[in-house]
C-alpha cells in the first residue's frame, strides 16, 4: 500500500535549505506514518509539544502508544494510570549497587510522555516503555559526578544546550539561549487543529536532527545513543507486527531520526540496525525492585533541567498548561509576583501602575522580537525592567517571588499503597554490617573506640547518619562531637540504638528526597547549603564547617570537596568573627580528627585552616568597636581567639601573624572599646609583650585617679575576664587594681560593685582564698554567705534607701538613732 | 539625508559617524513596510539593527554582550517611562545612550551633563537677557534647554550622570515625566510647552561611585531601570589598558619597560578586587573605591612615572603596589581593610607560587601594613 507523500508540510520556515539527508528523512516519516507508525519527536517537558501529542493521539486513534523510557517502567503503567498519582511524580532507578546507578525520570503534568500515557489509557491502547533498561545503561562519562547523585536524570538532552548550530541561530535570533530561542520558534505557537499539530512536530524533528549532525558516530557510540536506539527501533518492529491498528511513537527528538532511518531501511540507519544482537532481545525485564513511583516536586523539576534535561521554570509552563486556550497567563503571572513581593513586606513596593507598564514592555518585547506570544524571557525581561528599581538583583523579595511563581512549589502524590523503595532495605543491610542488632526492637548500646581501632569507624558513620537523618534509630549518649564541639578529647564514642516500626516508618517518608540513605542525606546538606547562599546575613561560616564535619562524620566523603569549597566562600562572606572563629576552632578539631574520619584531603582542610586567618584577621578591627552590652561576649571571644591561635601554630603548624598584627592594632588603638582593650591588654601581658613599665603605666592610667569610672571599670572586667590568674601572680597588677578599685569613692564603688563582682568571678576558688587573705594581710575576717531571693537591684536599692535615710538623719542631728558612728 | 560635512572633529556624533548605515536601515524600514513609532526615525526593529548589527544590509555591531538588555532599552523607550542605565564608569552606558538617541531621534546632541552646578535653568530654560531687556519675555529671548528643545520637536534627550546633580534639581524631572509638558509662566497664563511624540528621556548614572546623589523614589519610578555590567573578558580588558597605556606614556614610551605580565597582574587584582571575585573563584572583599578599567590605566601609568622618574624605567609589582596603594586607598579607611584581606589571602597565596606576585606580596606587606 502506498500512500501520497507530502514533503511541503513540514520544512521548517527558519531553514530555508534542509540538508539532503534531513529531506529524505522527512518523506520516511510520511511513509512511515502511511504505514501507520506516527512518530511524535518531543523535547521534554514542553506544553507545546504535549499539546501536538495529545493532538496526535486523537487523530491517529494508535491502539499502541510507545513512549521513550527504560522498558522495565512498563510494569508501572498501572500505578501511574491511577486517578490518585497525580504529577510533578518520578519514576526513579535503582539498578545496580553504586548510588551512580541510580536515575530519576521526571513526569510533569505537561510533560508530553506523561500526556501520552494518560491519553494511551483513556483510548484503551497498549502503552508500553521501550528504551533500554536503565541497568543497561552505560553511564556517561560527561557527567559530572558531584551532581551525580542527586541530579541524574534519565531525559538527558544535553546535545541541545551543545549544539553550534543551535548556538549560532541563537545568535542570530538575538535571543540569549537555546531556551529562548526554543520558545521562540516552538512554544509560543498555537496548535489550532491537527495539520498545526503534525507541522510542530516535524519541525522539532528538523530543529533536533541538526543538532544530531553534528556529532560523530563514535560519539554517539560511546555515549551510549546507538545501543539504546537499536533497542527500541527492535521494539517499535516488535510492536509493529502485533498491532491491530496504528501506533504513536513518542521520543526525544533527537533519537527520531536515527529511529526513522532505521526502520525504513535507509542507509545511514545501519549502524542502528546492526547493533541489535544477532538473536534479538530478550522480553522486556519486569520493573519490581528496580523501579519505584515516587512523589516529586517542582523545585527538583527545575534543578534538573538545569542539567540538561528539558524546559526550565516549570511553575511558568505549569501555568501555560493550564490556561485555558488563547488566555495569556501574563497578566497573572505578572500579578501574582508582584503580590509576592508585596508580601515580603521589604520596601520594595510594586502597585498596579507597575504591573500595567511590565504587561506593556511583555507585550511590545514580543512584538519586537517578532513572537505570536509573550513567551517566558519576554515576562522576565519586563519584570527586570518594570520591577527593579535600582540595580538589577538588588532585591531579594523580587528573586523569591520569581523563584515563587516560575519555579513554584508543586508538590505530586503516588498512591498511598504504591511500593516503598529501597531505603528501608539498605538500611537494615548496613546496620547488620556494621554488627548492629535489629532483629528485635529492644534498646541497646555500642561503644566505639575511633582512634585505635579503624574498624569501629564504619559503624561509627553510620550510626551518625542514621541520627543526622532523624530517623530515630540512634542516639550518641557520650563522647567526641565534632559537630557541636563537645567532648573533643574524649576517646569513646557511646550510642545507644533500637530498630522500631517507626523507623521504618520514617525512612518511607525520607524516601522521596532520595533513593539511598547517603542521597537523603545529601538532599538535607544541600538544603542547607543553599540557605548559606541565599542572603548576605545568612552567610554563617560556623554552619558551613558544621556541615563539612556533618558530612565527614556521617561518611560523604566525596562531597567533601564541594563542601570545603563552600566553607572557603563562606569564610570570606561571613560578617561575625565570633562565626567565623567559632568555625576556625571547628576546622581544627576536624583537623585533629583527620585519621578517625579517614579525612582524605588534608591539604585542602590546612589551606581553609590558613584561609580562616586572613578572614579572621580582617575581622579583628570590627572588635575596637564593642558596645558595652556586648563586652563579656567580646572578652571571651579575645580568649577563645588566642587558643586558637595557639593551637593553630601547636596543631597545624599554621602562623597566626596577620591576627596576631591586628590585634595589636586594636590594642594600641585609643578608640577601642576598654573592655576589649582590658583583655588584650591582660592577654598581651600574660604572653610577655608588654614591660612590666609599660603594664604598670597602663592600668595606672586607666584606673587611676581621674579617670572614666564606667570605662575603667569595663576594661578590669575585661582585663579580668581574660587573664584573671594575672591579678594573683603579677604584683604590679595587684597594686594597680588595689589602687584603682581603692580609688574610687564610694558612691562609684557601690554602683559599679555589682561589675567588679562578676570581674572577680573569673577567679577559682583557691586563688579567691589566696587574694582575700593578701587584701585581709592576716586580719582575721570572718564570711558569711547568706542566701535571699533578693536580686542585685533589690540590693542596690536597699543600699541607697539605707545611705539616704542616714544622711537625712545625721543632718537632723539624729545620725545615731541611724546606728552610725558619728 | 546624507552628511557631507567633513569628519574633522575628533569625535563626531553617533548620527554622523554612521550617516550612511542609518540611511541603509530607513531604507530597509521603508522597503519591509515597517511600522514606524510617532516621532521615531526608524521602527523598533530598526534600532536593534542599528544597535547589534544587520550584516545583510551592512550595519555593524556596536554593543556586545547583552542583546536583551538592548531589546528592554528600547521597549522602554516606546512608552511613558524614562530609561536609566546604570553601571560603575567605563561600562559604555553613555556610548549606548548616544546609539539609541542617533537611531530612534537622528539627534544624539541633546545632552545634560549633569554635574554638581547643574541648575533648573539648564533643564527647563532660560533667557537671553539682552533680548529679555528689549523685548519682553518673547520665544526670540527665551534660550531653550536640551530638555525643552527634545519637548517641542518629539526627540529623545539624554541626562548624562544624573545622580551628580542635587536631589532638588534632578526632582525638576518628575513633573516633565509625568505630565509630558513643561509650563512657561512667563509667556502668560496657560503657556506650556507640550512633550510631542518621539520625547523620551534617557539618564545614566554611576550609583556606586563617591560624590553622587540618592535620587528620590518619585523620580525612580518614572525611569525603568537597566544595569550595564563592566568588561568581563580579562583578555580583552589587558589588551585595552596596554594600549590605553602606551597613548598616555606617548613619547616617555620608549623609556620604559612595561612588562606584558605586569599589566596583566595589575588588571586581575583590578577584576579581583571589582568583583568581589577571584580567578580561581574565592570571593574577596571589594573596596567602595570605584576599580575601573579606566582607574587601572590611571595606576599603571603612575607606576610608569615611578618607574621612569625614581626608579630605572623598569616596572616592576613594587611600583603597582605602591601606586594601588595610594589610588586605589582615596579615603575610606574600611578599603584599607579591604586591600589587606586581599593581601593576607590571595595575594599571600600566590605568591608562594609565582614570583611576580611574591614581589607584589611583599612591597604591599611593606606599603598597606
Amino acid at each position: 500500500m502506498t500512500a501520497p507523500i507530502r514533503i511541503d508540510a513540514g520544512v521548517p520556515k527558519f531553514f530555508a535549505e534542509l540538508p539532503p539527508r534531513l529531506e529524505r528523512a522527512i518523506l520516511m516519516l510520511r511513509q512511515l506514518e502511511a504505514e501507520g507508525v506516527h512518530f511524535a519527536p518531543i523535547r521534554h517537558h514542553s506544553p507545546t509539544c504535549a499539546q501536538a501529542v495529545a493532538s496526535l493521539i486523537a487523530e491517529a486513534a494508535p491502539t499502541t502508544v510507545l513512549i521513550e523510557g527504560p522498558e522495565e517502567y512498563t510494569s508501572l503503567i498501572g500505578e501511574l494510570a491511577r486517578p490518585e498519582t497525580i504529577p510533578p511524580v518520578a519514576i526513579l532507578s535503582t539498578a545496580g549497587d553504586s548510588v551512580a546507578h541510580n536515575g530519576f525520570f521526571p513526569l510533569a503534568e505537561f510533560s508530553p510522555e506523561w500526556v501520552a500515557l494518560r491519553a494511551g489509557v483513556l483510548a484503551n491502547a497498549k502503552v508500553a516503555f521501550i528504551d533500554e533498561s536503565w541497568s543497561e545503561r552505560k553511564t556517561d562519562p560527561s557527567d559530572d559526578p558531584q551532581q551525580q547523585q542527586l541530579t541524574r536524570t534519565i531525559q538527558a538532552e544535553r546535545y541541545l544546550a551543545h549544539s553550534r548550530v543551535l548556538h549560532e541561530l541563537a545568535r542570530r535570533e538575538h535571543c540569549r539561549d537555546h531556551d529562548e530561542l526554543w520558545d521562540q520558534l516552538f512554544e509560543l505557537r498555537d496548535l489550532v487543529d491537527f495539520p498545526a499539530s503534525r507541522t510542530l512536530l516535524d519541525e522539532v524533528f528538523v530543529w533536533s536532527a541538526l543538532a544530531r549532525l553534528e556529532y560523530e558516530t563514535p560519539v554517539l557510540v560511546s555515549e551510549g545513543s546507538i545501543t539504546r536506539e537499536a533497542r527500541m527501533a527492535a521494539r517499535i518492529q516488535e510492536y509493529r507486527e502485533d498491532a491491530k491498528g496504528p501506533i504513536v511513537v513518542v521520543t526525544g527528538a533527537f533519537h527520531t531520526l536515527a529511529l526513522v532511518e532505521a526502520l525504513t531501511m535507509a542507509a545511514e540507519g545501519a549502524i542502528v540496525r546492526e547493533a541489535v544482537p544477532s538473536g534479538g532481545y530478550q522480553k522486556p525485564a519486569d520493573g519490581t525492585g528496580v523501579a519505584w513511583l515516587i512523589r516529586f516536586d517542582n523545585a527538583r523539576l527545575d534543578s534538573l533541567s538545569g542539567y540538561g534535561a528539558g524546559m526550565p521554570s516549570p511553575g511558568y509552563y505549569g501555568r501555560v498548561w493550564t490556561a485555558p486556550t488563547g488566555f495569556d497567563p501574563t497578566r497573572d503571572v505578572l500579578l501574582d509576583v508582584a503580590h509576592a513581593v508585596r508580601a515580603a513586606n521589604t520596601t520594595d513596593v510594586l502597585g498596579i501602575a507597575d504591573v500595567t507598564s511590565a504587561m506593556t514592555s511583555a507585550t511590545r518585547l514580543a512584538e519586537l522580537r517578532g513572537r505570536p506570544k509573550i513567551g517566558r524571557t519576554d515576562v522576565l525581561d519586563a519584570i527586570r525592567s518594570s520591577f527593579t528599581k535600582g540595580e538589577a538583583d538588588s532585591s531579594p523579595a523580587l528573586r523569591d517571588a520569581l523563584q515563587l511563581v516560575f519555579v513554584g512549589n508543586k508538590l505530586g502524590q503516588v498512591p498511598p499503597d504504591t511500593a516503598a523503595p529501597p531505603v528501608v532495605a539498605e538500611a537494615r543491610a548496613r546496620a547488620i554490617q556494621a554488627k548492629l542488632t535489629v532483629s528485635d526492637s529492644t534498646t541497646r548500646s555500642a561503644s566505639l573506640d575511633l582512634r585505635r581501632k579503624p574498624a569501629h569507624r564504619s559503624p561509627s558513620r553510620y550510626l551518625s547518619l542514621m541520627e543526622f537523618l532523624g530517623t530515630g534509630f540512634a542516639t550518641r549518649v557520650g563522647g567526641p562531637d565534632l559537630i557541636s564541639g563537645r567532648g573533643l578529647g574524649r576517646l569513646f564514642e557511646d550510642w545507644s540504638y533500637a530498630w522500631t516500626p517507626l523507623v521504618e516508618a520514617r525512612l518511607i517518608e525520607l524516601s522521596s528526597f532520595g533513593t539511598t540513605l547517603n542521597e537523603i542525606a545529601l538532599a538535607r546538606i544541600i538544603d542547607v547549603e543553599q540557605s548559606l547562599g541565599q542572603s548576605a546575613n545568612s552567610r554563617s561560616a560556623s554552619i558551613a564547617v558544621n556541615l563539612l564535619a556533618q558530612a565527614a562524620t556521617i561518611g560523604l566523603s566525596e562531597h567533601l570537596p564541594r563542601l570545603t569549597s563552600l566553607v572557603d566562600d563562606v569564610l570570606d562572606a561571613d560578617p561575625s568573627l565570633a562565626s567565623v572563629v567559632q568555625a576556625a576552632l571547628r576546622l581544627l578539631g576536624l583537623w585533629n580528627s583527620k585519621d578517625e574520619l579517614e579525612f582524605e584531603d588534608t591539604g585542602s582542610l590546612s589551606q581553609l585552616l590558613d584561609h580562616s586567618v586572613g578572614s579572621i584577621a580582617f575581622l579583628v578591627p570590627s572588635l575596637a568597636t564593642t558596645e558595652e552590652a556586648r563586652d563579656d561576649e567580646a572578652a571571651e571571644l579575645i580568649v577563645e581567639l588566642r587558643s586558637l591561635m595557639l593551637r593553630l601554630s601547636e596543631q597545624a603548624g599554621i602562623s597566626a601573624g596577620p591576627i596576631e598584627r591586628e590585634l595589636e592594632r586594636v590594642r594600641v588603638d585609643a578608640r577601642t572599646s576598654p573592655s576589649v582593650h582590658g583583655a588584650l591588654v591582660a592577654l598581651a601581658a600574660l604572653d610577655g609583650k608588654m614591660e612590666d613599665s609599660q603594664l604598670s603605666d597602663l592600668l595606672l592610667s586607666r584606673l587611676g585617679a581621674g579617670a572614666d569610672v564606667e570605662r575603667s571599670v569595663r576594661f578590669l572586667v575585661g582585663f579580668m575576664r581574660a587573664a584573671p590568674d594575672l591579678l594573683v601572680r603579677d604584683p604590679i597588677v595587684f597594686t594597680a587594681i588595689e589602687d584603682g578599685v581603692g580609688g574610687l569613692t564610694s558612691d562609684a564603688f557601690l554602683s559599679y560593685l555589682p561589675d567588679l563582682r562578676r570581674a572577680f568571678s573569673w577567679l577559682k576558688p583557691l586563688e579567691t582564698a589566696a587574694l582575700a587573705e593578701r587584701i585581709a594581710g592576716g586580719r582575721a575576717i570572718e564570711l558569711t554567705m547568706v542566701r535571699t531571693d533578693l536580686s542585685a537591684s533589690d540590693l542596690q536599692e536597699g543600699i541607697a534607701l539605707q545611705r539616704a535615710l542616714s544622711a537625712e538623719l545625721s543632718s537632723d542631728g539624729l545620725a545615731e538613732w541611724a546606728g552610725g558612728d558619728q | 539625508m546624507v552628511e557631507t560635512q567633513p569628519l574633522s572633529e575628533i569625535r563626531p556624533p553617533a548620527e554622523r559617524r554612521y550617516a550612511t548605515e542609518l540611511v541603509a536601515l530607513q531604507k530597509a524600514d521603508a522597503a519591509n513596510g515597517a511600522l514606524v513609532p510617532p516621532g521615531w526615525t526608524l521602527s523598533p526593529r530598526a534600532v536593534r539593527a542599528f544597535i547589534l548589527g544587520d550584516a545583510a544590509i551592512g550595519v555593524s555591531q556596536k554593543f556586545y554582550g547583552n542583546d536583551p538588555l538592548v531589546d528592554r532599552a528600547i521597549v522602554t523607550l516606546l512608552g511613558r517611562q524614562g530609561l536609566m542605565l546604570i553601571g560603575e564608569p567605563g561600562t559604555a552606558k553613555s556610548m549606548l545612550s548616544e546609539l539609541l538617541s542617533a537611531a530612534i531621534s537622528g539627534n544624539s546632541g541633546l545632552t545634560v551633563q549633569g554635574t554638581a552646578g547643574t541648575t533648573e535653568d539648564h533643564i527647563r530654560y532660560s533667557w537671553n537677557y539682552a533680548l529679555l531687556l528689549a523685548e519682553g519675555p518673547t520665544e526670540r529671548a527665551l534660550v531653550p534647554s536640551p530638555v525643552y528643545q527634545g519637548l517641542s520637536r518629539g526627540q529623545v534627550v539624554r541626562f548624562e550622570e544624573i545622580t551628580r546633580c542635587a536631589p532638588e534639581i534632578q526632582d525638576t524631572l518628575v513633573s516633565i515625566l509625568s505630565e509630558k509638558q513643561l509650563i512657561v509662566p512667563e509667556f502668560g497664563e496657560g503657556s506650556r510647552v507640550a512633550a510631542r511624540p518621539g520625547f523620551n528621556l534617557i539618564a545614566t548614572a554611576n550609583i556606586r561611585d563617591r560624590g553622587v546623589n540618592e535620587m528620590s523614589a518619585a523620580l525612580k519610578r518614572r525611569f525603568n531601570f537597566e544595569t550595564v555590567h563592566p568588561i568581563s573578558d580579562r583578555a580583552f580588558e589587558v589588551r585595552l589598558v596596554e594600549q590605553q597605556l602606551s597613548s598616555e606614556l606617548g613619547e616617555h614610551r620608549g623609556e620604559i619597560t612595561f612588562d606584558r605580565n605586569i599589566i596583566e597582574l595589575l588588571v586581575t587584582a583590578f577584576a579581583e578586587l571589582r568583583t568581589g571575585i577571584t580567578a580561581e573563584g574565592t570571593p574577596v572583599k571589594s573596596p567602595e573605591t570605584v576599580m575601573s578599567t579606566a582607574e587601572a590605566v590611571n595606576v599603571a601609568y603612575a607606576a610608569a612615572l615611578d618607574a621612569r622618574y625614581l626608579g630605572n624605567g623598569n616596572v616592576t609589582p613594587k611600583e603597582i603596589a605602591r601606586q594601588l596603594a595610594g589610588v586605589a586607598l582615596k579615603d575610606n579607611p574600611e578599603d584599607a581593610k579591604r586591600l589587606r584581606f586581599y593581601v593576607d589571602n590571595v595575594v599571600r597565596e600566590r605568591a608562594r607560587r609565582d614570583p611576580l606576585w611574591k614581589q607584589f606580596f611583599s612591597a604591599a606587606s611593606e606599603f598597606w601594613n
